[in-house]
């Protein structure tokens, strides 16, 4: 059972992916190094590698979900700080409506069973 | 943006020059622009994670903070690229030498197949050595007889496979040789 929940679980974080970093973009900018910890707090990405985030916030910027720009740091290198657009916003609304439409249908499954 | 990540160490400055060698490869499709971004960031992330690494030495530091950003697979060594040229080209030779030949023995099936007391594979008088004809002469001796329709349909679907096979492996767009010949 192990391997089969492995693998669905691979399967689910990458569906999670883009919708764990808008929600952490919604709640502030941030910048690459602050998204690897937030996401790092969620289920299943304890053990991210931290650079596989990088390419997927290049691809949401050309989405256009997110804005970036480079701000310089008196105390070490510049940091890119991303920040959520309307669009991405948006899109993160719509993710949510799915999830809780997942959820809801999951939940029935057994009342409708028992009924 | 230039970006550098200062090191004292000489293992330090060993472990950050592979790292960066083996990234560039791992962006080598981006365009220039993109490839320097990816490669900033990368130099970004590093130095936030080492300045948190409660480690003393500093290639340890580093150590640590790779393995969390995840080490991208090394480039191929550089003497591949010629060798893995030679090896498309001559695969290139080899297929069409080989098709050729494959497309003679498929002719000649169908030809037994319309013509079985002419083509065929034969012994001659004097001659120990096997020859494929498509017009027999006299006193030669045929060999397979009504094996040699099944018999070349293996050969050819043997030889064909062998050709995917090859093709696969030095000519597929996603082959090891394609790859090696990349920049």
């Amino acid at each position: 059972m192990d391997e089969i929940l492995d693998r669905w679980s691979s399967q689910a974080r990458k569906g999670y992916f883009e919708m764990l970093l808008l929600a952490r973009l919604k709640a502030g900018r941030a910048y690459g190094y602050q998204i690897v910890a937030a996401l790092k707090q969620a289920p299943g990405f304890e053990n991210l590698a931290e650079g596989t985030v990088y390419p997927v916030l290049t691809r949401m910027k050309k989405d256009g979900l997110v804005t970036a720009e480079w701000v310089a740091d008196d105390t070490g290198p510049p940091r890119k700080y991303y920040t959520v657009t309307e669009l991405g916003d948006r899109t993160l609304d719509a993710m949510h409506g799915i999830w809780r439409r997942m959820d809801e249908v999951l939940l029935a499954q057994p009342a409708k069973e028992a009924s | 943006m230039r970006m550098t990540l200062e090191l004292t160490t000489r293992e330090a400055r060993r472990l950050w020059a592979d790292f960066l060698r083996r990234l560039d490869w791992a962006n080598r499709d981006l365009a220039g622009p993109e490839r320097a971004e990816a490669r900033a960031e990368a130099i970004a992330h590093i130095a936030e994670d080492m300045a948190v690494l409660e480690l003393p030495d500093e290639a340890d530091r580093l150590r640590e903070a790779l393995t969390r950003f995840g080490i991208p697979a090394a480039p191929p060594p550089a003497w591949r690229k010629p060798l893995a040229i030679v090896l498309h080209y001559l695969a290139i030779m080899v297929m069409g030498a080989s098709g050729l030949v494959i497309l003679i023995l498929l002719h000649m099936t169908l030809m037994e197949a319309l013509n079985p007391a002419a083509v065929g594979l034969y012994i001659y008088p004097g001659d120990n050595v096997l020859t494929l004809s498509y017009e027999a002469q006299d006193g030669a001796r045929e060999l397979l007889g009504g094996w040699f329709i099944p018999t070349f349909l293996m050969i050819s679907a043997l030889g064909s496979a062998a050709l995917y096979g090859l093709w696969h492996v030095a000519l597929s767009p996603t082959g090891p040789v394609s790859r090696w010949m990349r920049p």
